[in-house]
């Protein structure tokens, strides 16, 4: 069976003190951020296990990445479409 | 204790039980199955004999193998049905779904005519009896008015319970079908050749060589229809006490349909002309204790359809295949339920069929199609338990699941024909469908909305709060239901419901968790203090037999807490419970609706507004869990799934 690596993305996001990360999209767009939260797939669907992560600003880390009024602040990142991630609190790359 | 247990040991009192509560559909059917065969077509050899050898075989294969030997196996925990079986399955299939839905939407749909149709046959009986002859006729006024009366009753006294009557059913069975053994023996006895008809071929020669004999099977289904009731009903009896009964029960239905056979073969008349050969074979004296003993099967067999339907709705609802209902226990015995928005529709339902179809026979025309497919389905998901459950061969498997699609497939065909006298039961069909669908991807479509977040990130924020005495106190115990799985993680909507606008203090967090199970009875919990007295989750396993009690269940493990020296309630002097010793319980269901700032796809849009509307007609979330009586603070919370993104708002420049 194919391993889920959003799982152990998930594990990590719970492992770590410090979130800020830097993401590299397939498309080599780069995002730096936090992860402030999660999406979980539908295994029915055979989707995988965190289906789409929230990062958001460094300075919105406490803030569930809302703005004042609401409105998602940071960007909605789609699982799939993660190439890597860099972790800046131990320097270590996970590449999907 | 699981559902069986009480039913493990085989004794005369276990085995009479399960006569009562099994066998009243499949039980009943003699009163119309081979009536329905012989219809209006010229009384020969070749049909009776052949109808009788197709509905012997249908119940050899059909009810015998396929039921009582093969998917009794399929016991979840020691419950029947098609959803203890979707539970077992589920995780080897996706799309496993879409058989389960259709299999419980037939079985429903088709169950509304099980009780008009046998206490229909039953009065309409009554016609032979001397005196009656020109008060009771089929289709007449005051037959129909005493079969409205009859069922109406029975719905009427659903609210109440059967644990009162419930004990007469197995002994009244016991009578039925004594009577339908001694009925039939005293036919054979007069015509023993019947027995021949028993040999396969004179079915294959019905089938193949009578004209349009192969339509025939639509009507040698009904001796079988009850099948799939039985199986739902495993979790009642258990597999020892239904099979073991099986065998006095199917030895007084084939001896009851040769009787009846042997009666045709001798009554020298060429059609059936109305007559019913169910009470021709009785003699005259005994035909108005036989009517009443017909009768009282007739409402056991009603009874057991309803019973069915309640807890097949309570299963679905707990697999969040319905949407939440008033359910009620009417008595104390154990898995006994009320659904009384499912008793208005089945008995509405049963209204309109005996208005509209007027008659038993007219009823037999239309009966039987949705029990197909739901055989069908059941024998789907079958073929994932024997191979992924059981681990059998899968060539085994494959070849029984050919010999049961080839039995199966073949009652479809011919059953097709009714829908021209069933075409407002697709209707209802799709209704039931359509519910259970959009129930179920709503809720697939709103978990993939739901954001997570990481528990341990707020804690500092949650003691600063708990601490903070320039806010007043919300409530002494906060309590939410959540559905994150991890103990670490919590929804987004929580955090923001305790921190935004007007921050809500308490002394203790609580966060429960109700964990749906695959078996049906489980009920356990566990604890984690993730800040010590101040921030406690509990996670409660319930089983998908038991109704979610969250509030009794929580006082429960609260109770067990403070005994165990675990838990102070009262944790700080400026607490509500300074002048009461009642701890200050105060629960938050967050409600979701949907946004007016919503783009959809054609097909979540149209799902989501169904189920929001389903949702309006449902019970509150309040309810749903249990928490009517506590101390619950409502919060609507917009949900957006597709925010508008393409809206250019221009400000003008004076």
């Amino acid at each position: 069976m194919k391993r889920d690596l959003s799982e152990e993305l998930y594990k990590k996001y719970f492992r770590l003190n410090d979130r800020k990360v830097e993401i590299t999209l397939r498309n080599k767009v780069v995002l730096k951020g936090i992860l402030v939260g999660f999406f979980r797939g539908d295994e029915d669907a055979e989707e995988p296990c965190i289906e789409r992560w929230h990062l958001a600003d460094e300075k919105n880390e406490f803030s569930l990445g809302l703005d004042a009024f609401g409105f998602l602040s940071g960007t909605i990142v789609k699982q799939k479409d993660i190439a890597e991630i860099l972790f800046f609190e131990d320097n270590s790359v996970m590449k999907f | 204790m699981s559902g069986s247990s009480a039913f493990k040991k085989v004794t005369i009192t276990s085995l009479v039980v399960a006569l009562g509560i099994i066998y009243g559909d499949i039980g009943t059917s003699p009163l119309y199955a081979l009536r329905a065969v012989i219809g209006e077509r010229p009384i020969d050899f070749e049909l009776v004999y052949g109808g009788v050898s197709c509905i012997f075989w249908t119940l050899v294969f059909q009810t015998t193998v396929k039921y009582i030997w093969l998917t009794l196996k399929a016991d979840n925990d020691g419950e029947g049905g098609v959803f203890s079986l979707y539970a077992l399955v589920r995780r080897y299939g996706k799309k496993l779904v879409i058989p389960t839905i259709l299999g419980a939407t037939t079985l429903l749909a088709d169950g509304i005519i099980t009780p008009p149709i046998t206490v229909a046959s039953a009065i309409e009986g009554l016609g032979m009896v001397k005196g009656f002859e020109t008060t009771i006729i089929p289709g007449e006024k005051v037959t129909i008015l005493i079969v409205l009366g009859i069922l109406s009753l029975l719905f009427f006294f659903q609210r109440f319970g059967t644990q009162a009557i419930g004990k007469f059913f197995g002994p009244m069975m016991v009578v039925w079908f004594g009577m339908l053994l001694t009925l039939g023996m005293g036919q054979i006895i007069h015509y023993p050749q019947v027995l021949l008809a028993l040999s396969p071929h004179y079915g294959y020669n019905l089938l193949v060589h009578y004209p349009k004999g192969f339509w025939l099977l639509g009507a040698v289904f009904l001796c079988t229809t009850g099948a799939e009731a039985l199986y739902s009903d495993l979790g009642h009896c258990g597999i020892k006490n239904i099979r073991i009964t099986w065998i006095f029960v199917k030895i007084s239905l084939v001896a009851c349909y040769l009787g009846q056979a042997a009666w045709l073969m001798q009554q020298g008349q060429p059609l059936l002309a109305g007559r019913n050969p169910f009470f021709e074979i009785m003699p005259h004296w005994f035909l108005i204790p036989g009517i009443l003993i017909a009768t009282a099967a007739a409402i056991i067999a009603s009874q057991a359809l309803i019973s069915g339907s309640f807890t097949l709705i309570s299963e679905a609802m707990n697999l969040n295949f319905w949407p939440r209902v008033t359910l009620r226990q009417p008595t104390e015995l154990k898995g006994q339920i009320y659904i009384p928005s499912v008793n208005t529709i089945i008995w509405i339902g049963c209204i309109l069929m005996i208005l509209y179809f007027q008659t038993s026979s007219h009823m037999e025309a239309a009966y039987g199609f949705s029990i197909t497919i739901a055989m069908m389905m059941t024998s789907v998901l079958l073929t994932y338990f024997l191979i992924y459950k059981l681990k059998w061969n899968k060539y085994l498997v494959f070849g029984l699941l050919l010999m049961f699609a080839t039995v199966e497939t073949s009652f479809f065909i011919a059953n097709v024909v009714k829908l021209k006298e069933r075409w407002m039961f697709l209707f209802f069909e799709l209704f039931i469908f359509m519910t259970m669908y959009v129930w179920y991807y709503a809720r697939k479509i709103n978990n993939r909305f739901i954001k997570f977040i990481d528990l341990g990130k707020f804690v500092s924020q949650i003691r600063e709060l708990n601490q903070d005495d320039s806010i007043p106190k919300f409530s002494t115990h906060l309590i939410y239901l959540t559905k994150a799985n991890n103990r670490h993680e919590i929804e987004e909507k929580i955090i923001k419901s305790i921190f935004s606008k007007k921050p809500k203090r308490a002394d203790v967090y609580w966060f429960v968790h109700l964990n749906r199970t695959e078996s049906p009875y489980t009920l356990n919990y566990d604890v984690s203090e993730l800040v010590e007295n101040k921030v406690i989750r509990i996670n409660i396993n319930v089983g998908f037999r038991i109704q979610p009690r969250t509030e009794f269940y929580f006082k429960k493990i609260v109770q067990e807490l403070v005994a165990n020296k675990e838990l102070n309630l009262h944790i700080r002097p400026d607490g509500s419970t300074k002048y009461n010793p009642e701890p200050d319980f105060k629960f938050v269901v967050i409600e979701k609706f949907l946004s007016v700032e919503n783009e959809f796809a054609l097909r979540e849009g149209l799902i989501l507004n169904a189920y929001f509307f389903l949702k309006r007609l449902g019970q509150s979330d309040k309810k749903a869990f249990g928490l009517d009586k506590s101390d619950v603070v409502i919060e609507q919370v917009p949900l957006v799934y597709h925010p508008i993104t393409s809206i250019q708002l221009v400000r003008n420049k004076k």
